[in-house]
């Protein structure tokens, strides 16, 4: 052994000047396999599908071996019925309904709430003024409030959509003024240092950083409404989704009842992610960092 | 002897009743043109001072003046850089943040791309108009506050600790920068730290304030170092120890008031 | 029941200084807010004289009226506890569910992501749908109308616990292994502790949740409780006993979300998220 090699500790075994590193083996099939698994993009549709597969596997045994044809119907029913009712276009039309109900209660509702939530934040009196009945009008459930409607507006679509007003206008406007309560002093501060009258730094500042919020607001309140509406579709007729629903109920035909139940979700999956995207897109840069509120 | 530009007279500031008093009988003049620093501890209620001078408190015993003119609110004359990215729009692009104090005192808006031009080729983010405040590092938001300031022509900057949220190393290269660009400006400067080399490398004159409640200034130093400065040098090394002398025996009576 | 993001801050106006008129603000807005309340009913009660056919708009006087009617027929008493132990139970049973599910899938990825497709599905899917197969499946009875608040509860529930678990600290998970915590260990002394805010704020909004859906559910399959009441006194046009009956569930509703308000603020203060 050299000198140097003593001192560092080093054998000449350890230096691999002789013989040549080996070379690298081709991976096994298994290997292979092994390392999909690990990647996510592949592990996770293999769950998904394997999930999908047991579960409608299960259940399209379960309803053939136990005979509940009638009250639990299998996929492959079920399946059969929403194409049909697909095809013959009533779960378009009673889509489209309960939709067009749902967005024209949405548009008005969410406006006023926005423009309500904004003067409460802002006004100091307004609160004082309005804050007691937003508070307590937020806790009453839409649906109670169908009755009276019906009441006063007769069974037409002006009840429904007035319901889906109300519904909107409390969540929207509560979100608009957590989004004026937080938006940060020194934003305010500067714009008055910059010599802004109270009406800009209200245009200018306020109005924009509460736009996350209120995209919130929204997206809450839409999910509300698709209750509202279905409850009074099925409460007072009129071609929704949710009449589709009680028609099921009332021939006893589950298929039909699961293919309306699959129509709302999707509507409801389909709308959220349209606000999830909408608040993404828009919350970023409305913030001067990432923008996280829910999932 | 000519007035002073800035003046606080007998100033004292408390938030409530119950609070105890922020600053108590605050006396301090700041010449046109000079970089003046504030170093002092935690709670000495420096920031107070800087919000008094902008507007956004008011004293409860005394007066701020500036040209004889008493405080009354903030105004476009004294604009400050605050410390952190939360007084910056992320809705705008670096552009129209320069340009928003431009754009709210009406000025034509090729009159103000060309000033926001020059304000961020000053501040090295020429490249960077087009992108929103989420997309930039700590150092270049501050940049971009600079740049604002700048592009406003106000006489009086008031700065509250803006380089504080940045790391050490940028942060000596925006001291730096700071520097060059005041001495190409010669604004009235009012700054915040409670980092001594940050002190040295900027200002004309140093104040110490006590240590809080009831606090004001113990004293002023000058600082005579011709610039550019740099932080290697014996001189910079005497100025640093002799300032914090007298820093550290407020950071101790600090250190005691919050441990009793 | 509107539902607010976890982090509505308290209002307050930006850049006023002079913290010593707060008292005196807050006695001014009290007075605001009585004036105003004390207006609006005498509104109500001019309005209501002046509407034609005030069998459609009751007058405040007739449905404190009615309330007090109501009350004494001890029909309001039957009708307050059917709904409230329905909201009960259902926000019971689907709160144990959802945080027990909630934290199962936060912190087994495979879990989560087996159940994850029908998560997203079925948590869009109004509770009020669910009327029509429950009531094919247990029939027209009281068992269909809690499967239903159970559901409505338990997605909300869940999806909050998940957010919970998922959005722990790392550096709390690894300061807990370095000192030799084992997974349970961790699991009780940062897992939960952590997810307790988001908890919460889902029971909260459950607890919202729960309620629509009863009244739903009364004013749909049901033969007590205030859903059914107000529907049906619909037919017998006593909009006095709708106002009234809409008063009390705003009381109630208020209530119930005052006792999450308490419970957050004054036990659960430690556990506030990001602490």
């Amino acid at each position: 052994m050299s000198p140097n090699a003593a001192s560092s500790g080093v054998t000449a075994r350890d230096t691999n000047t002789r013989r040549p590193a080996p070379a690298p083996r081709r991976p096994t099939a298994w290997e292979h396999v092994r390392g999909a698994l690990q990647d996510g993009r592949i592990r996770t549709p293999l769950i998904y599908g394997l999930s999908l597969l047991a579960v409608l596997g299960g259940w399209q045994f379960a309803a053939h071996r136990f005979r509940l044809l009638l009250l639990f119907p299998p996929p492959s029913a079920t399946f059969e019925r929403f194409v049909a009712l697909l095809l013959d276009g009533s779960i378009e039309k009673a889509s489209a309904v309960s939709l067009l109900r749902i967005l024209a209660g949405f548009l008005v509702g969410s406006l006023a709430g926005i423009l309500l939530g904004l003067l409460l934040g802002s006004s100091r009196l307004a609160r004082a003024l309005l804050e007691p009945y937003v508070h307590f009008f937020r806790f009453v459930p839409p649906l109670a409030w169908f009755a009276p409607v019906l009441l006063w507006f007769g069974i037409g679509e002006k009840a429904r959509i007035l319901l889906i007003v109300y519904t909107t206008v409390f969540a929207v406007a509560l979100n608009a003024m957590a989004g004026v309560a937080a938006v940060s002093r020194n934003k305010i501060r500067m714009a008055r240092a910059f010599g802004a009258r109270p009406f800009q730094v209200f245009v200018l500042i306020t109005l924009p950083a509460s736009v996350p919020y209120i995209f919130t607001g929204m997206r809450v309140a839409m999910g509300n409404s698709f209750m509202t509406v279905v409850a009074a579709e099925m409460l007072a007729a009129g071609e929704g989704l949710g009449y589709l629903v009680n028609t099921g109920v009332i021939f006893l035909d589950t298929t039909t009842v699961f293919s309306g139940v699959i129509a709302l979700g999707i509507l409801g999956f389909t709308t959220d992610r349209v606000f999830r995207w909408l608040i993404r897109r828009f919350g970023g840069r409305f913030t001067a960092g990432p923008f996280a509120f829910d999932q | 002897m000519s007035a002073p530009y800035i003046s606080f007279r007998d100033v004292c500031f408390t938030y409530n009743e119950r609070a105890a008093e922020v600053l108590s009988n605050l006396n301090l003049e700041l010449k046109r043109g000079e970089f003046f620093l504030l170093l002092g501890p935690s709670g000495c209620g420096k920031t107070t001072v800087l919000n008094l001078l902008a507007g956004f408190e008011q004293p409860t015993v005394g007066q701020i003046a500036v040209g004889g003119t008493p405080v009354t609110g903030p105004g476009p004359d004294r604009i400050v850089i605050f410390q952190g990215d939360d007084s910056l729009l992320g809705w705008l692009s670096t552009m129209e943040n320069v340009e928003f104090g431009l754009m709210l005192a009406g000025m034509g808006r090729r009159e103000r791309r060309a000033r926001a031009d020059r304000a961020l080729k000053m501040v090295g983010l020429a490249g960077q108009d087009g992108k929103h405040p989420h997309e930039l590092s700590g150092g270049m938001k501050q940049r971009v506050q600079i740049a604002r300031a700048l592009v406003c022509d106000a006489d009086i900057l008031l700065m509250d600790e803006p380089f504080a949220a940045v790391d050490a190393q940028t942060r000596a290269i925006l001291q730096d920068e700071l520097a060059r660009i005041w001495m190409e400006t010669q604004r009235t400067v009012l700054f915040i730290t409670h980092d001594i080399a940050e002190a040295i490398i900027l200002g004309d004159r140093i104040g110490v304030m006590r240590a809080g409640p009831r606090s004001g200034v113990k004293e002023i130093i000058a600082n005579d170092l011709p610039r550019p400065r740099s932080r290697g040098d014996v001189a910079f090394a005497n100025m640093y120890a002799r300032i914090e002398r007298a820093v550290s025996e407020e950071v101790q009576l600090t250190v005691q008031r919050e441990t009793r | 029941m509107s539902g607010v993001s976890p982090s509505v801050a308290s209002s307050s106006l930006a850049g006023v200084g002079g913290g010593r008129r707060a008292l005196a603000d807050r006695q001014t807005v009290l007075v605001l807010s009585l004036v105003s309340i004390l207006g609006a009913l005498v509104l109500w009660q001019i309005t209501s004289t002046l509407v034609y056919r005030s069998i459609l708009f009751p007058s405040f006087i007739k449905t404190a009226g009615a309330l007090v009617a109501t009350a004494r027929e001890g029909l309001l008493l039957r009708d307050i506890s059917a709904t409230l132990s329905r909201v009960l139970i259902g926000f019971l049973v689907g709160s144990v569910g959802g945080v027990t599910l909630g934290l199962l899938m936060g912190s087994v990825p495979l879990v989560r992501t087996f159940f994850d497709p029908y998560l997203n599905f079925f948590r869009f899917v109004t509770p009020i749908a669910w009327i029509a197969p429950a009531t094919i499946w247990f029939g027209v009875g009281e068992t269909s109308r809690l499967f239903l608040v159970v559901y409505a509860t338990i997605f909300i529930i869940l999806v909050n616990t998940m957010a919970g678990v998922t959005r722990i600290h790392r550096d709390r998970v690894r300061m807990a292994r370095a000192f030799g915590a084992r997974s349970w260990q961790v699991f009780v002394y940062i897992t939960l502790p952590a997810t307790l805010p988001f908890i919460l704020t889902g029971m909260r909004i459950g607890m919202g949740n729960s309620f629509m859906t009863v009244i739903g559910a009364e004013m749909l399959a049901g033969n007590n409780g205030l859903g059914y009441l107000i529907y049906s006194s619909r037919i017998y046009f006593k909009s006095d006993v709708m106002f009234a009956t809409i008063l009390i569930l705003g009381i109630l509703g208020f209530f119930a979300d005052r006792v999450f308000d308490v419970a957050q603020r004054r036990f659960f203060w430690r556990y506030r998220a990001g602490h």
